[in-house]
């Protein structure tokens, strides 16, 4: 008992690790810009392509071929800010448009990765295939990379917003833009380097868990939505909560398991978002924005 | 220093300031008197480059303002200490401060900075690890003024910074705003309910009503205006 409670929380923590990633983004963006990206689950499939292209096609390192795309999704989200939504920020009625155009890019993305590279699965090896034991814990190289992975890119992440110019920019900006505007900082390119930012965690996400899943134009979609849960629960805006939410909400899900068949994990996550909020209006870490 | 020259300013379709000119002299205070909805803040957000006008034209010091993105002005001199503080309220009192120092030429400088702000406000030092949204009032106050500070302006554009405060610190922002335009030869566009204080410290004032300006003279002149008196100094 005691050993399948550890594995399910282990697994759990490997889980929340690709939740954190990708809600960590979306609440960057919501955050920062003050809008939902519905096409952040494209950027974690183009991630999963980029690697798969990296690695399967051009022959790259795995490692190599992760950072190569986290990099190109980068580059692709920081363009689709500055041609498509930039423009459509601040304007005094226009709240609901640049959510509406990144849920046509979302579309978009989609039906392109479908003529580009066909509706067949796509599958990327492991880039360690060796069985690990941890704590009497037999786990996968590539589950343990994938955490560990995401703990330094979180570390490093949230040194960057403590410590550098930067950083300190992005938090102004997300909680005051004009005070932010007046002591110099420009807004419009914090908000380009944001949905960068948050383009490249949910790339880095979906490179790291294509080999697990293997890549389809469609993967974004079921991530999406737990990423809108695990930033919901974690209070929307706060960017510790979005983390935190990711590992819990995997940790209670593989838990459910334990007592239920794996079917019922969407089941177990989404009720206990109906709950949460029932107690918790504003998530778990609703009032404390970072 | 600051010349205004009739700018036409609009809020999408409304109107709101027709014909706005203003001149504030090197080393001078000035205010802008009028009452809510005049305009006053409205004026200081377009010489602050929040806002842009249709017409006219905006000059520090002989350069053009109003085609700049605003915020390339804290790097030109120029800074606004906005209505209601808008401090970053999740970040401590002196990332507040440190943040205030953002263009390189400031940044160099913001050990020195953040020593004056202190000496001028020594409360502020005390609060330094606090988070800037625990503050009371009177302390967010100094903590804006202070992160303007740190951008080493050389004008620096008020409003209201004694709005909610009690009576023993409006007297110490004043003070500070005084020493601030004495010591540290920042001028200063000052508007302000509480005209009384604002006329005090001022040289020169405008009455905004409207969005126009009906009358510019110095203080005395305007102390002593019937009109004056009656809408702004109560008596």
């Amino acid at each position: 008992m005691i050993y399948q409670l550890l594995e399910q929380i282990i697994s759990g923590l490997i889980s929340g690790a690709s939740y954190a990633l990708v809600g960590a983004g979306l609440s960057l963006i919501w955050g920062t810009l003050k809008m939902i990206n519905f096409a952040h689950g494209e950027f974690y499939m183009l991630g999963g392509y980029a690697l798969f292209l990296g690695g399967s096609v051009f022959g790259l390192h795995p490692a190599l071929a992760a950072l190569a795309a986290v990099l190109v999704v980068m580059v692709i989200s920081c363009v689709t800010e500055k041609s498509l939504i930039s423009s459509l920020l601040d304007k005094p009625g226009w709240d609901v448009s640049p959510f509406v155009i990144t849920l046509g890019i979302s579309i978009f993305l989609q039906n392109l990765a479908l003529k580009v590279w066909g509706e067949r699965f796509r599958n990327v090896p492991y880039f360690d295939s060796s069985i690990y034991e941890v704590l009497g814990v037999r786990i996968s190289g590539q589950r343990l990379i994938i955490l560990a992975v995401a703990l330094i890119v979180i570390a490093v992440f949230m040194i960057f917003l403590k410590k550098t110019r930067m950083g300190w920019s992005l938090k102004a900006t997300a909680q005051d833009r004009e005070a932010a505007t007046l002591v110099g900082i420009d807004i419009k390119s914090i908000y380009m380097w944001t949905f960068g930012l948050s383009g490249a965690l949910a790339a880095l996400a979906g490179a790291m868990l294509a080999p697990i899943y293997s890549v389809n134009p469609w993967m974004g979609i079921p991530l999406l939505i737990k990423g809108f849960v695990v930033c919901v629960l974690g209070g929307l805006g706060s960017l510790e909560g979005a983390i935190l939410a990711g590992f819990a909400l995997g940790i209670a899900e593989n838990l459910g398991v334990m007592f239920w068949t794996s079917e019922w994990k969407d089941v177990i996550s989404y009720s206990l978002f109906v709950i949460v909020l029932w107690v918790r209006p504003s998530g778990l870490f609703g009032e404390k924005e970072w | 220093m600051l010349q205004v020259k009739s700018i036409h300013v609009f809020y999408g379709d409304v109107q709101v300031l027709w014909d706005v000119s203003l001149d504030v002299g090197q080393g001078e205070v000035a205010t802008i008197l009028g009452s809510n909805g005049a305009g006053k803040t409205t004026t200081l957000k377009t010489i602050s480059g929040l806002l842009s006008p249709q017409r006219g034209s905006i000059l520090l010091n002989e350069v053009r303002l109003d085609k700049l993105p605003a915020c390339k002005l804290s790097s030109l001199g120029i800074s606004l200490v906005p209505e209601g503080r808008h401090l970053f309220y999740n970040m401590t009192v002196k990332e507040n401060l440190l943040i205030g120092a953002y263009y390189p030429q400031a940044r160099v400088k913001r050990e020195e900075s953040l020593d004056r702000v202190t000496q001028l406000f020594p409360r502020l030092k005390e609060r330094f690890g606090q988070l800037a949204g625990t503050l009371s009032g009177g302390e967010q106050q100094m903590c804006a003024i202070g992160r303007s500070l740190m951008a080493k302006p050389q004008f620096l554009l008020l409003d209201e910074p004694s709005l909610g405060l009690a009576p023993n610190l409006v007297q110490t922002i004043f003070g500070a705003i005084q020493m601030i335009n004495e010591q540290e030869k920042v001028s200063i566009l000052l508007v302000e309910q509480n005209a009384q204080f604002a006329l005090r410290i001022a040289k020169r004032g405008y009455v905004l009503e409207n969005g126009h300006i009906t009358f510019c003279g110095p203080s005395k002149d305007l102390m002593d205006s019937k009109d004056i008196q009656r809408a702004y100094l109560g008596l």
